[in-house]
């Protein structure tokens, strides 16, 4: 399902990741609070989908929760299945996650700082998934990593190889973290907010880094940000989420020129342009609901401008209303907006 | 809305008189090893000779990346870091050499907000005692009146009254930005610094206080100065924008100057780098790569410290440090540069 129109015909090509009524909760002292709703979707070999969505949309936790990466409790899987190629991979046990983890997919983090160790040289940390993984050790290691290193464009490798994390820039250390966890191969890289931290300048030096480390290694990248601009110039497909469940999913080039929900719409309206500077921003009324609270129909009716009564009580479903565009809204799929 | 408010005319600039004039102004900072006896390592200059007006009535934007020194420059000017050299007019006033109980009572026209607005709101206190605080600081208003003064000053921002008894942590990251910013106007400021404030905001909340801003900003005719990392909101929000790189103004100008015709190759490269939403201008500016780093502060290059990235570069840059320039006359505000090369450099186009 949600499939991309613009790489030609994919029909009989098969997900890499296909995720179907993925549900995740926190079971806090103060109430349940519902993460993520019934998310679906999949991951073409090859591609880089982008996942945009606001503080709480659910972006981070659905991919730390195939990942094995919540802590349960508080965190719990209510429903749903991940097929990574063809495989379950929710609910397994941390030592099968051990051995997905950082071999068939790797996942990279905002801060790279906090996902180095303070106390290793750089050289150490890039042979650990290589011993874990692969049983490598001595010379064959440091080669690797040297070539690793290169790749991700740190020329000196060996004279970096032996210093620690807080020698080297923001973006160095982010160039460090890409190259741990290609080092291995994996066919999927989930990026989180890869370049928040960063630089403008060093933003758009990483994210060609990736894109170019893509090509090279035939790999899939999904990217999660919060940014619309990073989606446009980096994602071939995109995917929103608002509290927790999917709103819009399309081709870039397709969901920027027609959005066709109007949460997307409002996002859109909402940023600084060029053209914005006689005028005041678009700004959408209200709050995003309280997670810990269950609600019916839409969870964007409150605060959208064509709800109808209708959109308050109807369970929307994600359905096709272009080639390749999925929305959410029922408005737009009775072809009323 | 109306359309008279933003766009700046020739005629106001040109009568306006400066409210904030920096002169020469250094903030160098010394980097010691050591614990008792103390090893000079170096010194980073982190501002080094900024000298700059901000008119009365504008929103003057502030722009660079991390490190450049924006921040301390608008620290210093309020002199929340110590000055090393050079002089802050205000209102003819230096504020850099004036001594702290006459400077005490200047604090109430300067006033400040910060990018994360849970690390400036005391957790232990409410709203109300948040607002109040300056009030009762500066004896501004009767302990009769300051619950209404306070209530007045949240309906300003958009906050109801009645929820002056709430802790910050009650309170989304918006709101608590508006909490911020009540506090910062409770003293009816000449001169508000809005120092990345809205950063740490989602899209959507971004909108709001930028709209807040600028509504109080018309309103009582406030002077701004707006820093930021993000472009496009700098240019939303501002008259005239200074670009900051490693410590030092390389350019100002009209706002749309600054985007249209960038004079100098550093914001060249920061108009390239910025993200937009917009899949095929992305895809046309994505490859047009900035090379290399930042130089390190503790080892400055001789002449222009953008020389080593620069894709323009010639010998004569990496000898002389080249002083702001008048590089041509726009619309509404003169427009300066710092490069050897202003001259000779091709058109810019972002499209293509």
């Amino acid at each position: 399902m949600y499939r991309s129109g613009t790489a030609g015909d994919q029909s009989d090509i098969q997900p890499l990741l296909s995720v179907k009524d993925l549900s995740v909760s926190f079971y806090t002292r103060e109430g349940v609070s519902r993460a993520v709703n019934r998310l679906s979707y999949d991951v073409y070999p090859g591609e880089t989908l982008g996942i945009v969505g606001e503080s709480g949309s659910g972006k981070s936790v659905s991919q730390y929760a195939m990942l094995g990466l919540l802590p349960m409790p508080p965190a719990r899987i209510e429903a749903g299945t991940a097929l990574f190629q063809g495989q379950e991979i929710l609910n397994r046990t941390q030592r099968e996650y051990r051995s997905l983890r950082g071999r068939e997919i790797s996942m990279i983090f905002q801060d790279p700082m906090t996902a180095l160790n303070p106390f290793m040289t750089v050289g150490k940390q890039l042979k650990e998934p290589l011993r874990i993984h692969e049983g490598l050790r001595g010379a064959e290691a440091r080669h690797r990593v040297l070539d690793a290193l290169h790749a991700v464009g740190i020329q000196d490798g060996v004279r970096r190889l032996d210093m620690y994390p807080h020698e080297f820039s923001g973006g160095m250390r982010q160039r460090v973290t890409i190259a741990m966890a290609l080092i291995t191969r994996p066919r999927l890289l989930i990026a989180d907010e890869p370049t928040t931290a960063l630089d403008v300048t060093v933003q758009a030096q990483i994210l060609a880094l990736i894109r170019k480390i893509q090509h090279e290694m035939n790999m899939t990248v999904t990217l999660i940000t919060h940014d619309l601009g990073v989606i446009a110039g980096a994602c071939e497909r995109v995917i929103v989420m608002y509290a927790g469940q999917i709103m819009e999913t399309a081709p870039v080039d397709s969901l920027f020129a027609t959005p066709r929900h109007p949460y997307t719409s409002a996002l859109l309206a909402s940023l600084p342009s060029a053209h914005t500077r006689d005028n005041d921003l678009y700004t959408i009324p209200g709050m995003p609901p309280d997670p810990m609270e269950t609600t019916t129909g839409c969870p964007f009716a409150p605060r959208c401008a064509h709800a109808t009564e209708e959109c308050l009580f109807t369970e929307c479903t994600i359905k096709e209303v272009a080639p390749g565009h999925w929305s959410a809204c029922i408005r737009t799929q009775a072809g009323e907006l | 809305m109306t359309s008279t408010t933003t766009a700046p005319t020739a005629a106001r600039l040109l009568t306006t008189t400066p409210l904030i004039r920096i002169l020469d102004l250094k903030v160098h900072f010394p980097v010691e090893r050591g614990l008792l006896i103390k090893r000079r390592l170096g010194t980073i200059k982190a501002v080094d000779g900024v000298s700059l007006d901000i008119n009365s009535g504008e929103v003057l934007g502030l722009v660079g990346e991390s490190g450049c020194g924006k921040s301390t420059l608008a620290r210093g000017i309020l002199r929340l870091v110590p000055i090393t050299e050079g002089e802050v007019l205000f209102e003819g006033n230096d504020l850099a050499g004036m001594r702290k109980a006459r400077l005490n009572q200047l604090r109430p026209s300067l006033q400040m907000i910060f990018q994360d607005p849970y690390a400036s709101l005391n957790p232990r206190k409410t709203v109300f005692d948040t607002i109040a605080e300056p009030l009762k600081v500066h004896g501004l208003s009767g302990r009769k009146n300051l619950a209404l003064e306070v209530g007045r000053l949240m309906g300003q921002v958009g906050l109801a009254p009645r929820l002056m008894r709430k802790y910050p942590h009650e309170f989304s990251g918006g709101q608590r930005q508006r909490i911020a910013i009540a506090r910062a106007l409770a003293l009816n400021p000449r001169l508000l610094i809005a120092d990345e404030p809205v950063s740490a905001l989602d899209v959507s909340v971004q909108a709001q206080i930028l709209n807040l801003l600028r509504k109080l900003q018309r309103e009582h005719n406030l002077t701004m100065l707006f820093v930021s990392h993000d472009l496009a909101v700098v240019r939303h929000m501002t008259q005239r924008i200074a670009v900051m790189y490693f410590g030092r103004i390389v350019e100002i100008g009209a706002a749309e100057t600054i985007f249209e015709r960038p004079a100098h190759p550093y914001t060249r490269t920061l108009l390239e780098a910025i993200p937009v939403p917009d899949p095929v201008r992305a895809r046309i500016i994505r490859d047009r790569l900035p090379t290399g780093d930042p130089p390190s502060p503790l080892n400055p290059p001789p002449g222009c410290a953008f020389a080593p990235r620069c894709p323009y570069v010639k010998p004569a840059c990496r000898e002389t440090v080249p002083e702001l320039t008048s590089v041509f006359e726009s619309g509404s505000a003169p427009h300066h540069a710092a490069c050897l090369l202003h001259d000779s450099l091709p058109p810019f186009s972002i499209t293509g």
